[in-house]
């Protein structure tokens, strides 16, 4: 299964790094963790070549490694990261200059190129040294977990070749840094984070069995517990790392935090009252962040940004544009809440009842000021004053007292009403607050997701199709020609268009006991994790050829390219490059932007399909439709 | 020995007067045709015993006025009319036993296959039988939605059973996806009316609106890519946004107000829906996700109103040779990977660089590429 995303992969580090690394990677993917002398023999490169390759994989954290006790190194490619490195790069850097402005952007960028980097690094590079400021090291000192990788950690790869003094001040990095750790997008790198998930995942293990348990798990109850009490212990160690800044919830920031409240925050006032805070050091004369503390980006935070996104997306869809937008406010509220997509040691249900609640009056900061609220809204809704789901509350005098302060909040939770009394339910709400049942609304837009590309692919009778089965299971054709209306024909046909491309499965089960082939019963059934996993490995595949297609078009033109970069001709190019070589260069710049934004929007799929949700076995299949 | 027929032809007499009795009541109680079971013959009053009563029934049945069938796991017995008594004693023998399985059978009829192995007769025979059973008017043949190959029969005066036709959106055991779709179409624009409110524009919103107010729903036109709606706004009569209802309005079609809607209009000549078949309806509707539910707060059942129409319904086929459209994403259904050659190619799976089919050579690129 893993095929078509290895193939992408590789294609895509040797786009970025060149050949000798896509070779040494490349190797790791197909053949799995490899001791150093293998992986010199599978990659078919000198020793040298390999070990350049891998410093700037380990680097970039492309390649995991481990030693054993016994000494012995071995290599491991890690796909996440490099999926989120090589693809999503541009798209979450977009996201953050949106967001946090271009200095956070240049500083997301830093850090994207070198992997992982000391603060010191990332807030003076590319500055002239006298505007550096005197760094004071008494800060909170934490080198715990940070040892092991300090040695790789000045390796610069990709050697900066900027003029200096571009760019933003140090004090304007250092103040983007401290907006990107407050949103929870860096965080500081541990020892663990180099690790491979599996190999966290057995070392976690280990640990367990020399403290809470002395022997292997053997009975089906002690494994489930013992798979449960691992899962708690990577999260544990995972906040761990998350805590670095705070002692309690997530992104909370408290004493003893060297990343200072900022002054030009989006919404000071707000966020000093979230955050209790009261005596703030001033930003320009209080301490500095301790400049060895080694940060990395947190993917995990950024899969929530996205999420959030296509919910919006989706609200925009189903209810309006106005009243997404108010969503987008109430999910950014919420967003220094959520550390992660979806908690795996929880299910279903119990994790839509543990999502944090946001005020009204929390969410209005984030709204748009030009955003006009009356737009999307149907006049004045007398009984919209009504509490939620809560029908008991519908009395006139609690109406009367609940009459919101300001005319922005009432509107805003018209606009909130809209989305809870929506039959996707993109909200709820207790009152005043306002949470956002995550985990049933992601697996809809997920389903949403798949039924459109369905739709586009096959046309209407598909999805139509895929909607019956996912909501009652496993059928016969001729009850599904029941439920969605279908000429039995028609039907037939589309479920072998179906089932051929992996989406729909058929299971024979026998009438009696003779097991006649004419005794058989036909039922068909729709399997969400497997139809992700189909639809994912078209996508890669797909990805893969758009980068594959776009170096051959490189190709083409390739001399032109080498003359427009020629030193001599940069900035003279009227001059030197004929009226044929400009067509070409222009014709090229356009089709490498096409198929890149292609492989961009392939990558909102699959963040859909595959970040948002786990790709485990499923908890529950409670019904979509009503 | 004089004595003992003479006591039969009384017996016989007296026999006679009852099952003619029995069989009055029985076609005063019920129409032809209905099922008796014994303890409904026994209230009749007519038979003193239970002895008598199957006597009384032997006779009935030997006569073809009553015929044998099993229902609801017990022995039933149904009436025959007079002259339809006459007929079938005119039958073989074969052609008796095969009519009665065809009559026990209902409105459901009766497949060739299943007479075969009940009679436990050769299919020649059965053939035989029927044919002469279809020339004298008694069974006729009928297509049934259940298997449409098989032949099924059933007495010529009964109208199949749902479960044969399929329900009312069925035509000759096929369906009929004209009325469906017809009929479809008019409830969903029922719908589609009454479930999104035009957005009133409020008094002074316009020249206000104009001067420093971007709304997200109706745009300038020099706006900029990324204050451009993700989606179609869907727009009412008066070419004003269409908003959702406040979650207070009750006023969304149920399947009760949908089923006065078809009777009054008179769009159905000979067709009588039931709630299930518009049920039905509404669920292929909802499974195509052009209606949606909204559940009803007060208890009532849920009612319906139509998805936000963000792109024409039917999207067609998409043309991947046109140069793409920025603005696309969200217009139409589909994603990154059906906007790209790839996502609708014939031999996507044979494809790999260096291969037959390989990006570097592939041909429907080409015409996507070019500008």
């Amino acid at each position: 299964m893993k095929k078509r995303l290895s193939e992408l992969l590789t294609f895509a580090v040797g786009d970025f790094y060149g050949e000798f690394h896509s070779r040494v990677f490349g190797a790791l993917v197909e053949n799995g963790r490899l001791p150093f002398r293998t992986l010199v023999a599978k990659s078919g490169l000198l020793p040298t070549q390999v070990r350049g390759a891998l410093i700037t994989l380990i680097q970039q954290s492309f390649v995991s490694f481990q030693t054993t006790d016994e000494g012995a190194t071995n290599y491991d490619a890690n796909w996440e990261k490099t999926y989120n490195f090589v693809i999503r790069s541009g798209k979450l850097l977009q996201l953050v200059k949106v967001r946090y402005g271009d200095a956070a952007g240049v500083v997301c960028e830093d850090l994207f190129e070198a992997g992982h980097a000391r603060v010191g690094e990332l807030i003076k590079e590319r500055v002239s040294v006298k505007e550096k400021p005197a760094s004071t090291k008494g800060g909170a000192v934490n080198g715990d977990g940070v040892n092991g990788v300090n040695g790789i950690n000045g390796v610069h790869v990709n050697g900066v070749t900027e003029p200096e003094g571009h760019g933003p001040s140090p004090e304007q990095r250092r103040r983007a840094l401290n907006k990107l750790v407050r949103a929870g997008l860096i965080v500081p790198l541990n020892e663990r984070d180099m690790k491979s998930v599996e190999d966290l995942k057995r070392s976690a293990e280990r640990n367990l069995i020399g403290t809470k348990y002395d022997h292997l798990p053997k009975t089906k109850k002690e494994k489930t517990n013992f798979a449960l009490d691992t899962q708690q212990l990577l999260d544990g160690w995972r906040h761990e790392s998350l805590r670095y800044f705070g002692d309690g919830e997530y992104s909370s920031i408290k004493r003893g935090n060297p990343f200072d409240e900022d002054s030009d925050d989006e919404y000071p006032a707000k966020r000093r009252k979230v955050h209790g805070r009261t005596n703030g050091v001033n930003a320009a004369t209080g301490p500095h962040p301790e400049t060895d503390l080694v940060v990395r980006l947190n993917f995990e935070k950024f899969d929530v940004l996205l999420r959030n996104q296509q919910l919006v997306k989706m609200a925009a869809r189903y209810v309006g544009e106005t009243t997404s937008k108010v969503y987008d406010a109430l999910l950014r509220a919420l967003e220094t809440k959520t550390s992660r997509c979806y908690e795996p040691s929880l299910d279903h249900e119990a994790e839509d009842k543990e999502q944090p609640f946001v005020k009204t009056h929390d969410i209005v900061p984030y709204l748009d000021p030009n955003l006009d609220l009356n737009v999307g809204l149907y006049g004045e809704d007398v009984a919209s004053e009504m509490n939620g789901h809560n029908d008991d509350d519908e009395e006139p005098v609690s109406r009367k007292r609940k009459q919101p302060s300001s005319d922005a909040q009432y509107k805003v939770e018209q606009h909130l009403r809209l989305l809870a009394y929506d039959p996707r339910q993109f909200v709820q709400s207790e009152g005043r607050d306002w949470r956002v049942p995550y985990r049933a609304l992601t697996k809809r837009l997920l389903q949403s997701q798949i039924e459109n590309h369905l739709t586009a692919r096959y046309g209407t009778v598909a999805p139509r199709l895929i909607r019956v089965l996912f909501a009652n299971g496993r059928l016969e054709d001729k009850n599904i020609s029941k439920l969605a209306l279908v000429p039995l024909k028609e039907l037939r046909e589309m479920l072998y268009v179906l089932q051929k491309a992996g989406f729909v499965e058929s299971q024979e089960v026998p009438r009696d006991a003779s097991r006649t082939v004419n005794r058989l019963v036909y039922l068909y059934f729709y399997d969400q994790i497997k139809a992700r996993r189909v639809l994912l490995d078209d996508v890669y595949q797909a990805m893969a050829r758009m980068l594959q297609r776009a170096e051959t078009e490189k190709a083409k033109i390739q001399v032109v390219i080498d003359k427009s970069e020629r030193t001599d001709v940069v900035g003279n190019e009227a001059k030197y490059l004929s009226k044929a070589e400009k067509v070409a260069l222009e014709r090229w710049n356009q089709t490498e932007e096409k198929l890149l934004r292609q492989v961009n929007r392939m990558d909102d799929l699959v963040a859909v399909v595959r970040d948002f949700y786990p790709m485990g076995p499923d908890d529950s299949n409670e019904e979509l439709y009503g | 020995m004089s004595e003992k027929p003479a006591k039969t032809a009384a017996e016989a007499a007296a026999l006679k007067a009852k099952w003619s009795a029995m069989y009055d009541k029985c076609v005063e109680a019920k129409p032809m045709g209905a099922y008796f079971s014994l303890e409904e013959l026994m209230e009749f009053g007519v038979a003193m015993s239970d002895t008598e009563l199957l006597a009384i029934c032997e006779e009935l049945v030997s006569c073809n006025l009553f015929a044998v069938a099993m229902a609801k796991g017990s022995l039933r017995y149904l009436t025959r009319g007079k002259e339809l008594a006459i007929k079938i004693t005119g039958l073989q023998t074969d052609t008796r036993v095969v009519y009665s399985h065809i009559e026990a059978s209902g409105t459901n009829g009766m497949w060739k296959r299943s007479l075969c192995q009940k009679t436990n007769m050769h299919d020649n025979r059965v053939v035989k039988a029927i044919r002469e059973l279809m020339a004298k008017k008694l069974i006729r043949e009928i297509k049934s939605a259940k298997a449409q190959n098989r032949r099924i029969y059933i007495l010529s005066h009964l109208d199949p059973s749902e479960e044969n036709t399929g329900g009312n959106f069925f035509s000759d055991g096929a369906m009929d996806t004209g009325l469906i779709e017809a009929l479809g179409e008019f409830i969903l624009r029922h719908i589609e009316t009454h479930s999104w409110a035009e957005q009133k524009v409020p008094a002074g919103h316009k020249a206000r609106g104009v001067k420093r107010k971007r709304n997200a729903d109706d745009v300038p036109a020099s706006a900029d890519i990324e204050d451009l709606p993700m989606f179609k706004v869907p727009l009412g009569p008066n070419k004003h946004p269409l908003v959702p209802f406040p979650p207070s309005h009750r006023d969304y079609p149920t399947v009760s107000t949908i089923m006065d809607l078809i009777d009054e209009s008179g769009v159905l000549k000979d067709v009588t829906l039931q709630e299930h078949d518009v049920k039905q309806l509404l669920g292929k509707l909802e499974y195509e996700e052009l209606v949606e539910q909204v559940p009803n707060l007060d208890g009532q059942p849920p009612g319906y109103r139509s998805t936000r129409r963000v792109w024409d319904r039917h999207p067609g086929t998409v043309d991947w040779n046109r140069p793409l459209d920025p603005a696309d994403d969200g217009v139409g259904p589909g994603d990154g990977f059906t906007q790209v050659p790839c996502g609708r190619c014939p031999v996507f799976k044979a494809c790999r660089p260096g291969g037959v089919v390989s990006p570097e050579t592939c041909e429907y690129f080409e015409p996507w590429l070019k500008f």
